[in-house]
């Protein structure tokens, strides 16, 4: 669904973000996106919408090239920023104004959805807070039905009953021919619904593999002591939260955090397990 | 449903389902939610719960019934109690057995525990 | 579907829009008749302080609005167009802009709809009807006075009660005026491409930009015209002098640069990042 061949990016000659980058993303899957601030995690998502351009490379989304702003993939794309505008209108007159660009667009859905999220139909957009707003965005953006769907940092601002419903609405909304990327820090909100790990650090991917993958070739546990087959590990209350590589075909659940840590602290030592 | 940090996210799923054919909150033969339902309730990835599906079908405790959808195998609880008790066996027998060792936790001890236990729950 | 341009989408594009810009739009609509109204009001010409100046054709005499009608003619389509696009200088409405299914080309089309016709005719329009309705109240309230007003050279004394206050649209001879055509649409493709080319304070660097440029187009405007009429003679002696040649010059100029700034807004709008 996505191609990227030798991505380069930045914002200036000095500040370059992407080097030669590459990546591929299919359909049918949840992709969460990881790295520090700063990482380019933002940036990577704007030149997957063709908000941003890159220096060179190529980068194809759904066979076109996402610079080019046709229409036909506008349409198939739902991009979540983490700031966003919304006018001084109710939802039935954003959806009035805007709906009709995608011809796809499930009105039965979205309704369902703003139901489910509780968002109130009587009030103007611009008067909501933070976490309706997202929510109404997050709703609007699903109905569209678009292929492509990117998220950046989903659960900010949501409350916990609306994380759990956001879960929910996630879990039901992959289907087999839509690609889903998150990005984020909240992990934990988000852990169980993640396929496959991607994570940005020094200006390319430091990691994309599957959680089954990666448990397959790492085990995460708690220890007592540290040994010299623990590739990483921080202290917890009752001894070590450990990586480790999977010697005896053990299924621990992926600690995202972990391995998040584990990798910026040194991602060469990674490197041999994963490709 | 409340994951715990240490097992496979599907291997919990795994035990989930199993728990409610022993149960009979879903009976033999009976249709089980979909993947998609199941994704929905334990807000979890309808792939991770495809790998359970399939994990499970391999076990017959459930079959897949061609564009119908997922069924309780007509003897899951048989095939459940097999599956579970070789997971038992490798999985928590070690752990306990190191935990009895360590703490010299005398057998028979554990006997007459373990009859009290079954008395006072199952009425056995 | 056509990638480019299709009608339907664009249409749905102008609706949208609407809906977006459409209340603070009549807001400005309202503002500048009232703004129109204040200009009239007290530039009117007075009765009873004797008899007004009249224009040669017996006409009341209404010059001031011309000036009116090219100053605030000016503001307001270049307030309106300086604003079009500015929303785009903010980063989270133009991901919103610019994600929305609809080409750049029909974005941009949609811009000078909005700029260059919509809000130029709706200022004829206001201006027309503003004037109209001062030319009626003038010629009513003349009906209350009465002018002794010498009409013979014996001396005679002649009464009149009655003006006849032309509206602005009967004053103006618009076989004349054809080369001014595209100068409003200059105006708006000038503010347009500010207000895509500058993050903040579109309309002040606009205007700066436009003195300094104003001064090298209208460098050019003389050099051109000069150089067209050069060597030829006024013969007619009218007060417009060679109008056959300064006429079609500003049209073509005007036209030339109002199609290179709409090209340079368009090339501004696709490389547009968010």
């Amino acid at each position: 669904m996505i191609q990227i061949n030798n991505l380069n990016f930045g914002y200036s000659k000095r500040k370059i973000l992407f080097k030669n980058l590459n990546l591929q993303l299919s359909a049918g899957q949840i992709y969460g996106l990881l790295g520090k601030n700063g990482a380019g995690k933002s940036s990577l998502l704007k030149n997957l919408a063709g908000l941003v351009y890159a220096e060179s490379g190529k980068l194809s989304v759904l066979g076109l090239d996402p610079k080019k702003r046709h229409p036909s993939l506008l349409e198939q794309i739902c991009f979540i920023p983490e700031e966003f505008y919304l006018p001084s209108v109710k939802i039935s007159g954003f959806v009035k104004a805007n709906a009709p660009f995608y011809k796809n667009f499930n009105y039965k859905y979205f309704d369902e959805l703003i139901k489910e999220f509780g968002v109130p139909t009587q009030d103007r957009l611009i008067n909501m807070s933070y976490g309706q707003k997202k929510k109404f965005v997050i709703a609007f953006g699903l109905a569209t039905q678009a292929k492509l769907v990117i998220m950046d940092e989903p659960t900010n601002g949501l409350d916990i009953p609306s994380k759990a419903q956001f879960r929910k609405v996630m879990a039901s909304a992959l289907t087999d021919d839509r690609c889903i990327i998150i990005s984020t820090h909240q992990v934990r909100d988000l852990d169980n619904l993640i396929d496959t790990v991607i994570m940005l650090d020094e200006n390319d991917i430091a990691l994309n593999a599957s959680v089954e993958e990666i448990t397959q070739k790492l085990t995460f546990k708690r220890v007592k002591d540290l040994d010299n087959s623990i590739l990483y590990a921080e202290q917890s209350l009752s001894g070590y939260s450990a990586v480790m590589p999977n010697y005896h075909q053990e299924e621990s659940r992926l600690d995202i955090e972990l391995l998040f840590n584990a990798i910026l602290s040194d991602k060469n030592k990674f490197k041999p397990y994963f490709n | 449903m409340e994951f715990r940090d240490n097992k496979a996210i599907y291997l919990q799923i795994s035990d989930y389902v199993c728990e409610h054919i022993l149960l009979q909150k879903w009976k033999s033969e009976e249709k089980m939610p979909s993947v998609r339902e199941m994704a929905v309730t334990l807000e979890v990835n309808p792939n991770t719960v495809m790998r359970t599906y399939e994990l499970l079908q391999q076990k017959n405790i459930i079959q897949n019934r061609r564009g119908v959808g997922f069924f309780v195998s007509p003897n899951a609880i048989t095939e459940v109690k097999n599956f579970r008790k070789v997971q038992f066996i490798s999985d928590d027998l070690p752990v306990l057995f190191r935990n009895m060792y360590l703490l010299q936790v005398d057998f028979n001890d554990l006997k007459s525990r373990y009859d009290a236990f079954i008395k006072e729950n199952f009425n056995a | 579907m056509n990638n480019t341009f299709n009608i339907k989408r664009f249409g749905l594009l102008l609706r949208r829009q609407w809906l977006d810009i459409g209340n603070i739009y009549l807001i400005s609509l309202v503002v500048l008749t009232a703004v129109l109204v204040g200009f009239y009001w007290f530039n009117l010409p007075t009765f009873y302080e004797g008899i007004p100046r009249m224009n040669n054709n017996g006409t009341l005499n209404m010059d001031f609005r011309y000036l009116v009608f090219a100053f605030v003619g000016f503001l307001f389509v270049t307030i309106e167009a300086s604003t079009y696009f500015a929303s785009l200088g903010r980063k989270e409405r133009a991901i919103v802009d610019l994600m929305l299914p609809s080409s750049t080309f029909e974005k941009f089309l949609s811009g000078v709809f909005y700029t260059a016709i919509l809000s130029t005719l709706s200022y004829i329009i206001i201006f027309y009807l503003v004037d109209l309705s001062f030319c009626k109240y003038m010629e009513s309230i003349s009906r209350n006075y009465n002018f002794n007003y010498n009409t013979t050279i014996e001396g005679q004394r002649t009464h009149f009660s009655t003006f006849i206050v032309n509206s602005i649209t009967m004053e103006i001879d618009f076989e004349e005026f054809w080369g001014f055509v595209f100068v409003p649409m200059l105006l708006t493709s000038v503010f347009l491409l500010g207000s895509i080319y500058f993050k903040r304070f579109h309309y002040i660097k606009t205007a700066v930009s436009i003195v300094s440029f104003g001064w090298l187009i209208c460098y050019i405007v003389y050099k051109i015209t000069d150089w067209m009429t050069k060597n030829m003679i006024n013969v007619k002696g009218d007060i417009i002098i060679g109008k056959d040649q300064i006429f079609p010059a500003i049209f073509i100029i005007t036209m030339i640069l109002t199609f290179a700034f709409w090209g340079i807004t368009y090339i501004r709008l696709r490389e547009k990042e968010a």
